[in-house]
């Protein structure tokens, strides 16, 4: 299996007041081609900073990630906007979605901007609204259509460049069980269709339906546990279950 | 339902908002009656409802139709400022996203929400410290700013801003969402502990696990009240408390 | 692509238009400022078209001698001596006018005769009106609304004359308030006016229009020649080059100009500050936006465009309406009054490195600004700006805790509030100090162009009297008996004669005054003082330095054959004239035959009514000789006082231009610090604030900067107004401006902006009332 990400000895430190904070401390692991990957640990353990960083979108103070071959550290910040908009794609907790554009505004937005051009990309926009079954919302503003609704645009935003890894960050959290469910369903199908992803959460259910799950603790990786793939429909409960107790060993 | 006293009554209760030149019905014709020292949870699936409910319920919005009324006392026609006047008295708030103002420290926080009600700095100063240990904040961490704290102290620091004026009345809208499983646990503990001396708690959440401290749980489904579930009071580690959660939930298609 | 991205991004519609409409009114300000700064250039292609003389001397003398003196001189090319009738002083009436007006200084000369140029054009011309014609230069005609058709009634020295008004014609050199003014009748009017003159034995004279050879300067020999006429005593003999002419149709223009490219500056001053502060703020509230929009892939750069193409854009449109205002407006302004303070006609085309030169100017500035504004954007991560936003008061002290700090809970909270953002208690300050300076600067002004010009009056004319005496017998003796009975007069506080004659000094030819009373005389005298005794002077400073001398220095005066030493004691400040001021005694040492045609008074406590009454008193005393009197008062005020009633109309509009701006600066920065409060009053809303409680917190927290910022704005408009002046004026001999300073305004400027903006502040809040709680906390 090719890899998609490589991490090797990541360190982040925060420098608050002339304290420093060492949020990272020497992380290195791999994501592959079509691996579907979590992040769990204690609030705190710099979760969500290593998605970050990791992605581009905050700077590391030492370490290399190299993403599909190239390395993040040595790219321009052009470069790496244009890395982002064509080889990334992104799911926040809050969606963060333009308030004054029109859902399907919103997902085409990075298309464009790719230089897809405006016929294909609408095209695909709607391909992808279709599939995650919210080409009814396609005309809505943002703030008139539910959590879960919204969340799945999101995936469709960030699969419309057709990337490599999606980064998601706590993309159930805002969500009902049944939204969240969906939204998951998605992501897991996304991941089937060959998109790795690298994401973060506390639900242990959501947790479940990933390939392999990091355990962070203060600023390491303090254990990892394989799950095998989810075929979607069966042995969650199991995969649950399991991962649970992994989890309670470790502390959480 | 039964004999207990009504703080909060609705009558025909609809709320409206117009969104992108259309109306979006929210809340329809709704009849609620909420009663004293209950914990009770209002549920149902996003988009149902359950945010505008508590906040038309608790006087922060006006209502489009219908009737409000607080111990017997008509709220639905007060102008703003008397609104805001019966908040202070009456209601306590956390939020989802927190809500604390930034610029104040986690103390004045709390103390300039007491002072509201006409207490004495001096004394309020003793209570709010009183309040932060209990949530288990010390006394180093009130005089910080929101942003320097964690979410689950930021919440609970929301918390005692919502009791210090002894409210008869604590709206928690989805007040666990942007915490993680310690942080969940001490607030519901802080939510347990308000409603066992006697303060009414309305709290809307879509967590099964918060919805297990309430005593009654509103399923709210297109704007209207699909079905109730009574769970009787609070205690803690009863696991049969969580399936009758479940099935009843099940029961409403959540 | 940018589109879409603008389309997410928060925008104030009012914002934006007050930022729009500040744009068009100073660059309209300043692209007409600049217009009006075009006149020497104006000046010079009207001189390329009509070739007028290098110099010109008017002269008693006769053709002979005028040949006689100008044979042998080098340097003068050619030279035409044309007859000329003076008229010193005279009422006229006019069919668009029956009430009866004044003049001096009329020069009037043959329809066809050189008037100094080559090539005389003239404006409008139709000869066949009926009447004895009469053709006025542009500025005469202006003055008194005159076109052709309309008749005038000249009451003249030499009698009365008729004339219909056949043609104008712009003239260089005879054609504005400073000197003579030109005007031509058709031969037989003019044989006529010719011999009328010739009876009273006065009036005839000849005008000497001399060319230099090409690249000489012939001031000098020409000076020499006007003095040499004038060596035989009783010869009149006066003269100026073109160059001294040129600065007379500009001078007061320029000085018009400069006002208002001050105004402009300030208020363009404003605009790019308020671009600053709308953009940062535009940036905090929509930091999420930005953070998102980075994490997906834009870069920095689109991003940055996307937050400023507004204002650039705005900024490109409202100046181009400016500029389209500044040509509309420029010529019926410039009919209106401008035409009457410089006399020359404007010349309707595009000025293409006035326009294009402002227009890039201000986009420059435009674009720098809003480059400047999001530099920020720059260095923020996009998970910074997701998860922390740009919150950087986190980090800052809790000021005035509220449990330790005594006080009524709406006061502290307001007092944690104005603590709370340094960065716009910054910005807030310069703006209001900004405004409270223009308010006091415009207050002062409108309190000297308005209410009493006394000081400005004299600043741009110098000695101004309430009242003139025009007495039949001018003999000295006679004048000195009038003044003595006229002092006698209830409300008189002073009276005084002036007048000048002609003088050198050095090889300089100077206008020398003589007084009865160097007291009651106000001449600007900047340094030193003026004279006391018969043997010391008073120098203008153009004067003093062209001769490089100073106070203490001793001045030689020539005055025919006769020739003294005087002390100088003072300097005056003299725009554009050539002075020197003795005692009357000390020119009767000279050897002048001091004489007084009229007498100046001084009434106390001097308004209108006053002056009426005093001038009826002094009506009726005998045997003083009195042929009659003039409200000089009332005519410095009314609109006939020309240089000072334009220039004070202008800078009234000025000052409602600055108000105007100053308020919606107000209005803007306001609505600027509002929205970003819009979440925190949510959640006090909630909690139990009322309304009222959060209006009365905003406003109270702004007073802090805006008390400070007013009493510094308007102490700097208080004792920068005179030092600025001085510096505007500088050029044109204003040494020291002296503009009537009233302590007062301070605390009134200071008063009323600190007012404006706590009313305003309380008003605008009034929308917190429309929206719940709710509303706010999800904006």
């Amino acid at each position: 299996m090719n890899r998609v990400l490589s991490v090797k000895d990541l360190c982040k430190t925060y420098i608050v007041r002339k304290n420093s904070n060492n949020v990272l401390r020497n992380i290195s692991f791999e994501l592959g081609e079509g691996e579907f990957v979590t992040v769990m640990g204690p609030s705190g353990s710099g979760k969500s900073t290593l998605l970050y960083t990791v992605s581009g979108m905050d700077a590391m103070t030492s370490g290399k990630v190299d993403f599909a071959g190239k390395d993040i550290g040595s790219l321009s910040k052009k470069e790496l906007s244009k890395l982002r908009l064509t080889e990334m794609g992104f799911i926040f907790q809050q969606m963060y979605m333009m308030k004054k554009l029109c859902i399907f505004d919103n997902i085409v937005l990075p298309a464009y901007q790719a230089g897809m051009a405006h016929s294909d990309a609408n095209r695909r926009a709607e391909e992808l609204m279709r599939r995650l079954g919210i080409i009814e919302i396609s005309e809505h503003e943002v703030n008139e259509v539910s959590g879960g609704q919204l969340q799945r645009a999101c995936l469709c935003r960030a699969l419309i460049n057709e990337p490599k890894v999606i980064f998601a960050d706590e993309p159930t959290g805002a969500l009902n069980s049944k939204a969240a469910a969906d939204v998951m369903d998605e992501l897991v199908k996304a991941n089937r269709d060959g998109t790795s992803i690298m994401m973060v959460t506390h639900s242990v259910r959501v947790a479940a339906m990933s390939d392999k799950v990091f355990y962070l603790m203060d600023g390491d990786i303090q254990g990892e546990i394989e799950l095998g793939k989810f075929d979607g429909e069966s042995g969650l409960a199991d995969r649950e279950r399991l991962l649970r107790d992994w989890l309670i060993e470790r502390g959480w | 339902m039964s004999n207990k006293e009504i703080i909060i009554k609705t009558e025909k209760l609809s709320k409206s908002f117009s969104v992108g030149g259309r109306q979006q019905h929210v809340i329809k014709n709704l009849d609620l009656e909420i009663y004293k020292g209950d914990f009770t949870v209002i549920m149902g699936s996003s988009g149902a409802g359950k945010s505008t409910l508590l906040y038309t319920l608790s006087g922060m919005d006006k209502p489009s139709l219908g009737r409000i009324s607080y111990c017997g006392e008509d709220i639905t026609d007060m102008s703003d400022d008397k609104l805001a006047v019966f908040r202070r008295r009456h209601c306590g708030f956390v939020f989802q996203q927190i809500h604390l103002v930034d610029s104040m420290s986690i103390m004045d926080n709390a103390v300039s929400t007491g002072m509201l009600t006409g207490q004495k700095q001096r004394e309020l100063k003793k209570k709010a410290l009183g309040l932060f240990e209990k949530m288990g904040i010390s006394e180093e961490l009130t005089k910080k700013f929101p942003a320097q704290v964690s979410g689950g102290e930021a919440q609970r620091a929301a918390m005692v801003r919502a009791v210090i004026n002894d409210p008869d009345i604590v709206f928690a809208d989805e007040p666990t969402g942007a915490l993680n499983s310690a942080g969940v646990r001490a607030v519901l503990d802080v939510l347990t502990d308000i409603n066992n001396s006697g303060q009414s708690v309305v709290m809307v959440t879509h967590d099964v696990k918060s919805a297990r401290r309430g005593n009654r749980i509103i399923y709210l489904q297109d704007g209207g009240i699909m079905g109730e579930c009574d769970l009787g009071k609070y205690v803690s580690g009863d696991e049969g408390r969580h399936e009758k959660i479940r099935r009843f939930l099940e029961e409403m298609g959540w | 692509m940018v589109k879409l991205i603008k389309a997410g991004f928060r925008k104030d519609r009012a914002i934006m238009i007050v930022f729009l409409l500040i744009i068009v009114i100073s660059t309209f300000l300043l692209h007409t400022g600049m217009l009006a700064s075009m006149y020497p250039r104006l000046f010079d292609e009207y001189a390329e078209e009509q070739h007028p003389a290098d110099y010109i001397i008017w002269t008693s003398a006769d053709r002979g001698r005028i040949d006689a003196e100008l044979a042998d001189r080098d340097g003068i090319e050619r030279y035409y001596s044309e007859d000329t009738v003076n008229i010193p002083a005279l009422k006229f009436t006019t069919s668009k006018c029956t009430a009866e007006r004044s003049d001096s200084g009329w020069m009037v000369q043959r329809l066809g005769d050189n008037v100094g140029y080559e090539t005389l054009v003239f404006d409008k011309r139709d000869d066949s009106v009926r009447g004895k014609r009469i053709y006025l230069n542009a500025f005469t005609a202006a003055t008194n609304d005159l076109c052709i058709g309309d008749s005038m009634s000249l009451d003249t020295p030499y009698g009365r004359f008729d004339y219909t008004v056949a043609g104008t014609y712009q003239h260089l050199i005879m054609g504005n308030s400073y000197f003579f003014v030109s005007a031509l009748v058709d031969e037989d009017s003019f044989s006529e006016l010719q011999e009328a003159a010739e009876k009273t034995g006065s009036g005839n004279m000849q005008i000497v229009y001399a060319f230099a050879e090409n690249g000489i300067n012939i001031e000098e020999t020409m000076k020499d020649v006007t003095v040499d006429l004038r060596s035989d005593g009783s010869t009149y003999a006066n003269g100026h080059s073109i160059e001294l002419a040129r600065s007379g149709y500009t001078v007061v223009v320029n000085v018009l100009a400069g006002f208002i490219a001050a105004f402009a500056v300030i208020i363009m001053a404003i605009c790019v500050i308020m671009i600053v502060f709308t953009i940062n703020n535009n940036i905090s509230r929509d930091i999420i936006n930005i953070g998102a929009l980075r994490a997906v892939g834009f870069t920095v750069g689109q991003i940055r465009a996307a937050l400023t193409a507004e204002f650039v854009l705005l900024g490109a449109a409202g100046s181009l309406v400016g500029i389209v205002l500044s040509y509309s407006l420029y010529p019926i302004m410039e009919e209106a009054f401008i035409r009457e303070l410089s006399g020359i006609i404007w010349k309707k085309k595009f000025y293409p490195e006035i326009t294009l030169g402002m227009l890039a100017g201000v986009l420059l500035m435009i674009v720098a600004a809003t480059l400047i504004s999001t530099i920020k954007v720059k260095k923020l991560h996009p998970s910074t700006a997701l998860r922390f936003g740009l919150r950087s008061n986190s980090f800052k002290k809790n000021h005035f805790p509220l449990s330790e700090t005594k006080g009524e809970l709406n006061l502290l909270l307001a007092l944690k509030s104005s603590m709370q953002n340094m960065g716009q208690n910054a910005v807030i300050f310069f703006m209001i100090t900004a405004v409270a300076f223009v308010t006091q600067f415009s207050g002062l002004l409108f309190y000297n162009t308005k209410v009493d010009i006394t000081n400005f009056q004299r600043m741009v004319q110098g000695d101004a009297p309430d009242a003139y005496v025009y007495l039949e017998d001018n003999s000295y003796e006679s004048a000195c008996r009038a003044i003595d009975a006229i002092s006698e007069v209830d409300g008189v506080s002073q009276a005084y004669g002036l007048f000048s004659v002609e003088a050198t000094a050095g090889e300089e030819e100077i206008t020398l005054i003589y007084v009865t009373d160097p007291d009651c005389v106000y001449c600007g005298v900047y340094e030193g003082e003026m004279m006391r005794k018969d043997n010391e002077a008073v120098v203008g400073s153009s004067v003093a330095e062209k001769l490089g001398v100073g106070v203490g220095d001793e001045i030689t005066v020539k005055y025919g054959d006769n020739s003294r030493r005087y002390l100088i004691t003072g300097l005056q400040q003299s725009v554009m004239n050539t002075r020197i001021y003795m005692t009357d005694k000390a020119a009767q040492a000279l050897g002048v035959n001091t004489s007084y045609d009229l007498i100046r008074v001084r009434v106390s406590d001097a308004n209108d009514s006053r002056v009426d009454e005093v001038l009826g008193r002094i009506d009726g005393l005998s045997e003083c000789g009195i042929s009659e009197t003039k409200n000089y008062y009332r005519e410095q005020r009314s609109s006939e006082n020309i240089p000072v009633y334009a220039v004070g109309f202008i800078v009234l509009i000025m000052i409602i231009l600055s108000i105007a701006t100053v308020l919606m600066v107000i209005r803007l920065l306001l609505k600027t610090v509002f929205i970003k409060k819009e979440r925190e009053f949510g959640i006090k809303k909630a909690v139990g604030f009322t309304s009222t409680q959060l209006r009365y917190q905003l406003s109270l927290s702004l007073m802090p900067t805006t008390v400070t910022a007013a009493v510094l704005g308007s102490l700097l408009g208080y004792f920068l107004l005179n030092p600025l002046f001085t510096l505007i004026l500088g050029g044109y001999g204003v040494k020291n401006a002296d503009l009537l300073l009233q302590p007062m305004m301070i605390v009134i400027s200071a008063a009323a902006v600190t007012a404006m903006v706590f009313v305003f502040s309380f008003v605008m809040s009034g929308r917190m009332k429309k929206l719940s709680a709710y509303k706010l906390i999800q904006e």
